[in-house]
């Protein structure tokens, strides 16, 4: 009988002892590898928005409920406006180097006008974009009239056919994951936006007397090379009092900096429950070597080596542990790929949970980290168990 | 024929100080191969003690202790191991078990253990003089005090050690698991064997080839 084979009879047919010690390593993993990925995901989006936006300010209509943060990395539809001649006003500040309009309105839930439910649908303008394009997949064909785009988390269609408040799209393209709210938005012409809220009867009352045609929903501004972003956004702000500037660079840092403080918080309430856990697993792990003394000492007394007894034990330890560990992890990652989109959603915060590659090498680790600590935490009482000789093992052993 | 046990001036004392307790206080005996030989004594008179340094199990304040011709005294841990898996089989008062294991798995990770190739007609024919055969695939909290017993004693004469050092083997047991259990010991006397055995039933004294009394004065009368 192998090590191994003599490792796996004791976890058989001890259960629940077994059980004990695998769920106190499962537990622990799970909230250290949640804790983990959440804080990971939410640094990978806010790294990949800060990163792939492209634009260093956006301007929003300043008298609506909106926030920058909602409209970088929320895509919840959000009818907001205001007059056109923003974007002359804004072009014309010192500092400013390029900007494109963006309209925003929504596709509805009714079957009678949409295949994609509730979903944010941006007008873009093709000529001036600079936002959009460069996430574009190589095979998408220019924006046309009847055409969108559709960001990477936007709902599927079949058949490369849409129908959004009524009307029939091609599917031109799709963009590549951002982190950002264009993952979740389709983008069509502005033009075409705007008259598709303009004819549609079932957002009248989002139009009332306006004119959709004089008006776009945000600015996004790419400065001048060497210009500070957040003196330009308050100079825009200077010179067009109807709408908010706000420098991507300043928000993302906000937005970090809350994280820090959330990471703070979460790490060390995972750091305690860690250990808290480890102490409980040293404990069991003492326990369970204080059980088998008796039965160790026999073994060693009938001739079996030092290497053979104390490997049986930390091989069923070993065991425990990695399977503990896997199953903790896997549930870590799951429960972690389930709160991303959550948080994102509650939060106002972007989040890019790890993917499938990223969660086999976090579970792989974690399985390590928990081979070691069991191994380390076992074999103290192990070797104590045995300190004396197999006859003072056997006379303490309370195992017949 | 040559000495199986030789145990030469052996003391042994347990404590400190004022708590010092002297159990053996220079034992001399001498067992040679193919003989059974009988520890007996009052309870507490030092006879597991001197049981568990024959073996090798512990080493002693004084005196010397040879098995088959060699010192154990000079054994490393590896001779130790050796000797213990290999020479000298243990019956131990508390009848030990790997409790993860039937009864069939403590026989056979015992038996290849010791370096033996499984007999199955052996297996057999000790298993069932035991009365063993409907607990083989027990575990050892599953089965009776007589039992686990006499599954030590199966472990033993499996192993086929040359020297089974046996401490009240018959403990436990009924009428016919004690003639059973002193029957197989003979019967590995009679195959070359050798038995130093401590018991208090004095029924045995007629199965012995040798006697020793070890006196409340810690020394063979």
């Amino acid at each position: 009988m192998s090590v191994m084979l003599l490792g796996w009879r004791n976890i058989q047919r001890r259960l629940a002892s077994s059980v004990a010690t695998g769920a106190i390593v499962m537990l622990t993993v799970l909230v250290a590898v949640t804790g983990a990925c959440t804080y990971r995901a939410i640094g990978a989006g806010l790294s990949l928005a800060s990163d792939r936006l492209g634009a260093d300010i956006i301007v929003l209509p300043s008298e609506v409920g909106v926030s920058a943060q909602e409209a970088l990395f929320v895509a919840e539809p959000a009818n907001v406006y205001m007059p056109a001649n923003t974007v002359d006003i804004v072009e014309s500040v010192p500092g400013v180097e390029r900007v494109t309009p963006q309209f925003f309105t929504q596709s509805l839930n009714q079957s009678c006008c949409s295949v994609l439910g509730v979903t944010r649908v941006v007008g873009v303008d093709p000529e001036s974009d600079f936002v959009i394009a460069p996430w574009l997949s190589s095979d998408a064909a220019p924006l046309e009239e009847n055409g969108i785009y559709l960001g990477a988390d936007a709902p599927e269609v079949t058949g490369g056919m849409a129908t959004i408040l009524g009307r029939q799209f091609v599917v031109a393209g799709r963009l590549e994951a951002t982190g950002s709210s264009v993952d979740e938005t389709i983008f069509m012409n502005l033009d075409t936006a705007r008259s598709l809220g303009w004819e549609s009867p079932y957002l009248a009352n989002v139009w009332k007397m306006a004119d959709p045609f004089t008006s776009v929903s945000a600015v996004m501004v790419s400065v001048e090379p060497g210009a500070d972003p957040e003196v330009v956004a308050r100079a825009i702000d200077d010179a067009c009092p109807v709408s908010s500037a706000t420098a991507v660079s300043g928000l993302v840092r906000n937005t970090a900096s809350q994280l820090g403080l959330f990471a703070a918080l979460f790490g060390g309430m995972v750091a305690a429950v860690a250990l808290i856990a480890m102490l409980g697993l040293a404990g069991r792990l003492s326990f369970l070597a204080r059980e088998r003394r008796a039965e160790m000492g026999f073994l060693r007394a009938v001739g079996f080596s030092r290497r053979f007894v104390v490997g049986g034990l930390l091989c069923e330890v070993a065991m425990l542990g990695v399977t503990g560990a896997a199953v903790g992890g896997a549930l870590g990652c799951g429960i972690a790929a389930y709160l991303a989109p959550r948080i994102h959603q509650v939060m106002a915060l972007p989040a890019a949970p790890p993917g499938a590659v990223q969660m086999v090498g976090i579970v792989v680790l974690a399985c390590a980290i928990a081979l070691a600590v069991c191994l380390a935490a076992a074999a103290v009482p192990v070797r104590g168990a045995l300190r004396g000789g197999a006859l003072a093992a056997m006379q303490k052993g309370d195992l017949a | 024929m040559s000495e199986a046990v030789e145990l030469c001036g052996v003391v042994k004392s347990f404590g400190e100080g004022s708590e010092c307790r002297s159990v053996l206080r220079g034992v001399d005996l001498s067992l040679r191969s193919g003989r059974l030989g009988l520890v007996t004594g009052a309870s507490g008179q030092g006879k597991s003690t001197l049981l568990s340094i024959a073996g090798g199990l512990m080493p002693p304040d004084g005196g010397s202790v040879r098995l088959f011709g060699e010192d154990v005294g000079s054994l490393n841990e590896q001779g130790l191991d050796r000797l213990h898996r290999r020479q000298v089989g243990f019956v131990f008062q508390t009848p030990y078990a790997v409790a993860a294991l039937t009864a069939r798995e403590n026989l056979e990770l015992m038996t290849k253990g010791a370096g033996r190739s499984r007999d199955a007609d052996r297996f057999h024919k000790v298993v069932d003089r035991l009365g063993l055969s409907d607990a083989l695939e027990l575990l050892p909290s599953q089965m009776s005090g007589g039992q686990r017993r006499r599954l030590s004693v199966a472990r033993c004469l499996l192993s086929a050690q040359p020297l089974i050092l046996a401490d009240e083997p018959t403990n436990d047991l009924d009428e016919e698991g004690c003639l059973a259990v002193m029957g197989l010991l003979r019967g590995h006397v009679a195959d070359g064997g050798t038995v130093l055995m401590v018991t208090h039933d004095p029924r045995w004294v007629s199965l012995a080839d040798e006697v020793f009394v070890l006196g409340n004065d810690g020394v063979i009368a």
